[in-house]
């Protein structure tokens, strides 16, 4: 337990719709993880699965009805000031008084940190965002202000950064830039991040916890080892010149589920993938087509698989009775074709 | 016909939201009582022609007492209604949770927004309220200046106790912009605002008038006020003991509200933390 900087043990948090009647909405239903020093977590999950409200908790925002947390060894609920002391949440939900410059701004929030704003300038640096300092926030883009938050947060330098989806506004040279820079940067730390993006993920993340609607516990281990356990290792998205019919579609022999016009199929290994590409060129009526390894949102769609609780994968098959998103053709669990 | 869809749909969505409101609708009745109790005080008493009510003591104006008392409010209205929508407009602005987690409490963040505040009304009763005063013949006697800065200075301390209960209450319950006029109203008129308190000693609230206007920290400022500005042949006229003495009346009762409102702060927070109504706007 010494070397753990973040221990989650059991966390449940319940909302009412009104305050004084109305059945409790449960957000988080018993979550528990364990990080150590400078490991670092990506929370992952469809809307409403409580990832947002999970990083509040750890932030102290909110009180967690039952369970508790352990930052750096102190409790979040008895030891606010300390855990406070050691935390930073960079949230989309920090909007800024629009009339202050960004100089301004940094220099107030430097200041409730107990921070120097030149520690905020190394960042604006790297991102170019020097020359905007004496220009008020009315004037910024929502990029923009997505890196002032990040400004804000690194300023403290905190033991453990909590960033909420922080990389949705950001356009995709700015991204990489960023990813760049909080690898470096997160190499004495401890982050925790909720984001889909497979990139942020992949390489500032060691660890996943996979979360339900409902606020449950789908899946937790280190990125490698949930890779590792899938089945597949690629996808190839092909995009064809009018639909593709589905005696066409299963009639390639592999897993796939179709995204509007698209279609995804999955692969277990490169001979799999070679097989399928020749097979397509025979086809001939492909546009286009692109072979990717599994991302994180592919980790985690297969995952919920396992689940069967969402709506989405109501599916059964007929041969195994796995469960099936519906716009699959295809069983993950025995291999057989579904009509 | 479409037109009277719309409107009766849009019409039917308000009800429901203001139904769904219930605090709201209790407290828009509350307003309504407070202002009757009021205006209809100051209406009946104009209407009989019964000046006691509304005269100070001796044979001052009406336009002094309630210059005097616009003048005491200036300091204290609007630093109040801003101080007490500072939670709301953090809340809203994603600001409130951000500050929470940097170890700033709602109750520093109001402090600082009541200061701030205070400080800008303060020039505008200068430049505003006080040349008028001037003209009325209302002058701050400039060996009363001392008292006058501690009358105005305790009077925000008790102002921050408000501030801090109505404000806790911002963090559980939403639409709470009546419940800021409900105490705004109510103080003005326990302070004598309207009419001195001190005028209905005769009356059956007698008793309660006058243990307000020497125990209620706002009352006791607005009267020694009003004693200083008003020339003494006109009502008006206090000794500097009895401003002392007053002062440490103020004084007291100004840290008992303190003490009360932060606590009551600081647990409605925590509640809020808990209810996870802490950044609701």
């Amino acid at each position: 337990m010494a070397n753990k900087i973040v221990v989650a043990d059991q966390i449940v948090k319940e909302f009412k719709p009104n305050l004084f009647m109305g059945e409790p909405i449960r957000i988080i239903d018993g979550v528990s993880f364990q990080l150590d020093k400078e490991e670092s977590l990506a929370i992952i999950g469809p809307n409403g699965s409580g990832k947002t409200t999970l990083l509040k908790i750890l932030a102290t925002i909110y009180l967690p009805d039952s369970g508790t947390a352990l930052i750096d060894g102190y409790d979040i609920i008895k030891d606010t000031k300390e855990v406070r002391d050691r935390i930073s949440l960079v949230s989309p939900a920090l909007d800024f008084q629009k009339k202050l410059t960004l100089k301004e701004t940094l220099k107030f929030f430097a200041d409730i940190q107990d921070s120097k704003i030149d520690q905020a300038f190394d960042f604006l640096e790297y991102m170019g965002l020097m020359p905007m300092l004496d220009l008020r926030l009315e004037t910024f883009s929502e990029g923009q202000k997505a890196m002032t938050r990040l400004a804000i947060g690194l300023m403290k330098k905190p033991d453990i950064l909590l960033l909420d989806e922080v990389f949705a506004t950001i356009d995709f040279r700015r991204r990489e830039h960023l990813v760049k820079y909080l690898e470096d940067y997160a190499k004495g730390i401890t982050l925790i991040v909720v984001d889909h993006t497979s990139e942020v993920v992949d390489r500032l993340c060691s660890k996943m916890l996979l979360m339900k609607r409902g606020g449950s516990t789908l899946k937790i281990g280190s990125v490698e080892e949930i890779f590792e356990k899938s089945p597949y290792k690629y996808d190839i998205i092909a995009v064809p010149k009018k639909y593709m019919p589905e005696d066409i579609t299963t009639g390639f022999g592999y897993p796939y589920m179709r995204l509007g016009g698209r279609v995804r199929f999955f692969v277990k290994s490169k001979e799999e993938a070679d097989d399928l590409i020749e097979r397509m060129f025979e086809w001939d009526k492909f546009l286009s087509f692109e072979v990717s390894g599994l991302s994180m949102d592919d980790v985690f769609w297969l995952s919920m698989l396992e689940s069967a609780e969402e709506e989405q994968f109501k599916k059964f098959c007929t041969v195994c009775s796995a469960f099936i998103p519906k716009d699959m053709g295809w069983c993950l669990q025995c291999g057989s074709f579904i009509e | 016909m479409g037109y009277f869809k719309t409107l009766n749909a849009c019409t039917m969505r308000y009800f429901r939201i203001d139904w769904r409101y219930k605090f709201s609708i209790v407290t828009d009745a509350i307003w309504t009582m407070v202002t009757v109790v009021a205006f209809g005080t100051l209406g009946y008493a104009a209407g009989q022609g019964n000046t006691d009510f509304i005269k100070y003591e001796g044979n001052s104006a009406f336009i002094w007492i309630l210059v005097t008392g616009i003048f005491y409010w200036t300091f204290f209205s609007r630093p109040f209604e801003e101080s007490v929508l500072a939670v709301p407009e953090e809340a809203a602005r994603g600001t409130l949770g951000f500050l929470v987690t940097n170890q700033v409490s709602p109750a520093t963040m109001l402090t600082g927004r009541l200061i701030s505040s205070v400080f800008k009304f303060t020039i505008i009763a200068a430049t505003v309220v006080y040349p008028v005063m001037y003209v009325l013949d209302l002058k701050i006697p400039p060996e009363y200046l001392l008292e006058i800065f501690l009358i105005l200075l305790i009077s925000m301390f008790f102002m921050l106790a408000l501030v801090f209960i109505v404000s806790a209450l911002t963090l559980v319950v939403k639409k709470i912009g009546v419940v800021i006029n409900i105490f705004l109203h109510s103080a003005r008129i326990l302070s004598g605002f309207y009419f001195p308190l001190s005028n209905g000693k005769d009356s059956e609230f007698g008793t309660a008038a006058i243990w307000i206007e020497k125990y209620l920290p706002l009352a006791r400022g607005l009267v020694m006020i009003r004693d200083i500005v008003i020339p003494e042949d006109k009502g008006g006229g206090i000794s500097h003991t009895a401003v002392w003495e007053g002062l440490q009346w103020m004084l007291i009762g100004t840290v008992i509200a303190l003490v009360f409102a932060f606590f009551f702060i600081s647990r409605i927070t925590d509640l809020s933390r808990k209810w996870g109504t802490l950044e609701f706007y």
